[in-house]
């Protein structure tokens, strides 16, 4: 049965970190053009994840109740265990072992935790990113490619392609800093739990369920992530990720434009350009259709003025024809 | 203390039973069952994308004055008639308001290009004017939600003659207040984006990555705990279906248009034009000291998007002498959704209102 409850308990976990993981992926990879089908099967993907974190839930909590038959002594007897043998229900003190396998359950999430933050970049298109361990003097030897002058026939494709390729190892650069700042909150965040854990424990106030101990690790996780959150750092590296982000969407853009232009296919920049017009054309008929507007009603009152009255106002005022639709 | 260890069990047993019977209630649902804006309404004005919807009144005694409500772009507006005994329109009406909504619509690729300026002083103005020109009033009455309230205030201080009545509701305001405990996160994040080069690469923004932002602010809570608690209402299919109904709303976002972003980012988040009487539309500054009319302000107590600080600034900045402050003891969305406001809020807006007449 202690193999089974750490099982559940480490099960439980899994299906609450990939619930937690799908949500984001959910909600970054919604964006990107991905196929009708991609789409269909995160749908599914987070359906599912949200039962397998209820049923891995219901299972620790069956297994609690198996313990019922063996009377109030019985159950006693498997809370103390279960105490010990899955420390992060709150033991003060818990087991070398207990603490090593938390340990690498949560280095595990957090791993994974990192990770699912990073399909923002696939959501736009920019392919997976590689790990902590690009060198800096992969951007030595490397970097600076867009200030390489080129030359022939290719020389402005090729600074295109060096634009882009500076681009993509900034993004790298600002990829592994924030990787870094969430593995350190991650790092952060299971220490504040144990202690939580064990303060409450010291107080007699151990989570005596895995509803209370979920709801403790999300209240204290958040907390350590939500100060991370809060620094002057976190706001320049994920500013700088996004940043960076962006710069690489849009010079790859150019280089796929000249591939589509090749292609004798329309551009997003063409696009774009046609859309600009459309709204400017919208725009200015507006305008025509609200001076048109204005002149009818000028006239119809002046028809029903008396001869004698002042019929000058041939052009309706600024403020009359609307002078701040600016269009 | 002798209770403690059958605890689990008993948790155990409930949570059995309500997963048997939730999964029997997901499998009977479909995503028609999750309905909202229940409230009967008719769309009465269109311009382009953007369509003006009048509730359906339910009183023979009403207001002479119609009341407008212009809501974010971030959501879609059906939060203020999300279901039977949550809404808010529903309930204003019950107070014998006339009561209209814009409805943004989704902004598409041919949208991308639409300023601050087409929101205010065309998609806002031709509402006004619409109802101005039905009712036969010279001004109307207009609650200015959230982004909403941050354009409701920028139309009321370009077009003061139009307005008789200006309630704002949870709106940003100063975006410079110092981030608290539980608040100011977006303010802060904001500071070091590049919106230039967002819109530039984007055009338009989606909606999903604003979504992922929000859920950052609180990531554990917002993308685990809520499921967590789904456990507690599984067994119950009208709990279930508001708690879908919930999600489809917070999910349920529109694009924002890409200039309209790049202006409300940089002016309102990262320069805070709005108090400085800076922020230019069409060729015209916006000057909050033009607010001359009664100014009703509404803000919730434990808003995690919208500071608190941030809402009630307003008062320093407005020309108004007739100015009201009125707060919940709830968050930001708890002001469409929790019992208590339902109940107060509408009454409140209803009385500033009748007290105007």
């Amino acid at each position: 049965m202690s193999n089974s409850n750490t099982d559940s308990a480490q099960d439980l976990f899994r299906s609450a970190q990939d619930a937690l993981l799908g949500v984001f992926r959910w909600g970054t990879e919604r964006s990107s053009e991905a196929a009708a089908q991609g789409v269909a099967d995160r749908i599914l993907k987070s359906q599912e994840q949200a039962i397998q974190m209820m049923s891995a839930m219901s299972g620790l909590w069956a297994e609690m109740a198996k313990a019922q038959v063996a009377g109030p002594e019985g159950v006693r007897a498997y809370m103390e265990k279960f105490q010990r043998e899955v420390p992060l229900m709150g033991s003060a003190l818990p087991s070398a072992d207990a603490l090593q396998k938390a340990a690498e359950m949560w280095r595990e999430s957090g791993k994974r935790f990192v990770e699912a933050m990073m399909p923002m970049s696939q959501s736009f298109g920019l392919g997976s990113a590689i790990g902590e361990g690009m060198p800096d003097g992969f951007r030595e030897m490397f970097g600076g490619f867009a200030k390489s002058p080129g030359f022939g026939l290719t020389r402005e494709y090729q600074a295109k392609l060096g634009q882009a390729f500076d681009a993509w190892l900034e993004y790298q650069e600002r990829d592994v800093e924030y990787r870094k700042l969430l593995s350190k909150a991650w790092t952060d965040s299971f220490a504040a739990v144990m202690q939580a854990m064990a303060d409450r424990a010291t107080k007699g106030e151990a989570p005596k369920t895995p509803r209370e101990m979920m709801q403790l690790w999300i209240d204290v996780a958040d907390d350590t992530f939500i100060a991370l959150f809060r620094t002057d750092a976190f706001s320049r590296t994920q500013s700088g990720l996004m940043n960076a982000m962006m710069k690489l969407r849009k010079t790859r853009r150019k280089i796929m434009e000249d591939a589509l232009i090749a292609s004798d296919l329309p551009t997003r920049s063409q696009l774009d350009e046609a859309h600009r017009m459309i709204y400017q054309l919208r725009k200015e008929l507006k305008a025509v259709k609200r001076e048109l507007k204005e002149i009818k009603r000028v006239r119809a009152v002046k028809r029903d003025l008396p001869v004698s009255e002042p019929t000058t106002t041939s052009v309706p005022s600024d403020e009359a024809r609307g002078a701040h639709h600016g269009g | 203390m002798a209770d403690e260890p059958m605890t689990p069990i008993r948790e155990a047993a409930d949570l059995q039973g309500k997963m048997l019977a939730g999964v029997q209630h997901l499998r009977k649902l479909n995503e028609d069952d999750v309905q909202f804006g229940p409230t009967p309404k008719e769309a009465v004005f269109r311009n382009d994308h953007v369509v003006l919807y009048r509730y359906l009144p339910k009183t023979e005694k009403r207001l002479k004055t119609p009341l407008l409500i212009v809501y974010a772009l971030v959501n879609r507006p059906y939060m203020v008639d999300l279901q039977e005994d949550r809404s808010l329109v529903r309930a204003l009406l019950d107070e014998g308001i006339d009561v209209y909504l814009i409805d943004w619509g989704y902004p598409g690729p041919a949208e991308r290009w639409l300023t601050l300026d087409d929101y205010v002083n065309d998609y806002v103005d031709s509402c006004v004017e619409y109802l101005r020109d039905h009712y036969q009033v010279p001004k109307i009455n207009v609650l200015g939600i959230c982004q909403g309230g941050a354009l409701s205030l920028c139309y009321t201080a370009l077009h003061q003659d139009k307005v008789k009545n200006l309630t704002t509701m949870v709106v940003p305001v100063d975006y410079a207040v110092e981030a608290t405990q539980t608040t100011g996160l977006l303010n802060a994040w904001t500071q070091g984006l590049d919106v230039d080069e967002m819109v530039d690469a984007l055009g338009n923004v989606p909606g999903d990555l604003m979504n992922f932002g929000y859920l950052m602010l609180r990531p554990f809570q917002l993308n685990l705990g809520k499921y967590l608690g789904l456990t507690d209402v599984f067994d119950d299919e009208m709990k279930l279906i508001n708690f879908l109904r919930m999600e489809k709303w917070i999910f349920d976002s529109p694009d924002q248009a890409g200039e309209a972003f790049r202006q409300f980012i940089k002016d309102f988040y990262q320069q805070n034009k709005l108090i400085k009487g800076e922020v230019v539309l069409g060729d015209e500054k916006v000057n909050l000291q033009n607010i001359t009319g009664p100014v009703l302000n509404i803000y919730a107590e434990q808003d995690h998007l919208v500071p608190p600080a941030s809402s009630v600034a307003l008062k320093r900045y407005v020309g108004t002498s007739d100015y009201t402050v009125k707060s919940f003891k709830t968050g930001h969305i708890g002001m469409y959704v929790s019992g208590k406001v339902q109940r107060d809020l509408p009454v409140t807006i209803a009385g500033w209102l009748r007290e105007r007449e």
